[in-house]
């Protein structure tokens, strides 16, 4: 699999799961008009579904193997998010720390989770240019 | 982990992508492990050794 193609498939996939948040909920709730619950699901969905495909998609190595777990592709996975959990457990628990001291605002969920998805992709970059 | 795979895969006359595929890895699986950046399973070192018809000794050795 290409780049070229990998990030194809991450926009097109990640636009398929917004849309059908977007229908999911148009149809399911009724407390607003059609249009702006379509927006506003499928866009507050979109950056988490771009990011979860595109962690995906950049896990698979461009040629496909007998042995995938044993390619230096899937150590790098296994090594980005391992650290990425480790930095979750750490700035999670600073900001929880931080904002029930200061009675300050709510960390949101879905923040956390791109942030943790972003830091996998970086992790995975950084580990296949510095070892390739 | 030193090893001799680029020696031994060269000596054999064969691409990395060749012996790539003869592991069932990928190609950057054999450059990471010939640049010594990526130490493999014991279970790819030992299809190394039997690629190369060699003890897995022969092929590796700690550094």
């Amino acid at each position: 699999m290409t780049s070229t193609t990998r990030w194809t498939a991450t926009a097109l996939g990640s636009l398929a799961i917004a849309a059908a948040v977007g229908l999911a909920a148009v149809s399911v709730r009724d407390d607003g008009p059609p249009w702006l619950l379509f927006t506003a699901f499928a866009v507050a969905t979109l950056v988490p579904a771009f990011a979860g495909l595109a962690m995906l998609t950049h896990a698979v190595p461009d040629e496909r193997s007998e042995h995938d777990d044993e390619t230096v592709e899937h150590a790098w996975f296994v090594r980005a998010t391992s650290g990425a959990f480790t930095d979750l457990l750490l700035v999670l628990g600073v900001v929880v720390f931080v904002t029930s001291v200061l009675d300050g605002p709510e960390l949101p969920v879905a923040l956390v989770i791109v942030l943790a998805m972003v830091d996998v992709m970086v992790r995975y970059t950084l580990l296949s240019r510095r070892e390739a | 982990m030193h090893n001799r795979l680029r020696e031994l895969r060269e000596q054999a006359g064969l691409s990395q992508a060749d012996c790539a595929a003869a592991l069932g890895v990928t190609r950057q699986t054999v450059i990471s492990i010939e640049k010594g950046h990526f130490d493999p399973r014991l279970s790819l070192a030992f299809r190394i050794s039997q690629l190369f018809e060699v003890t897995v000794d022969a092929v590796f050795s700690p550094e």
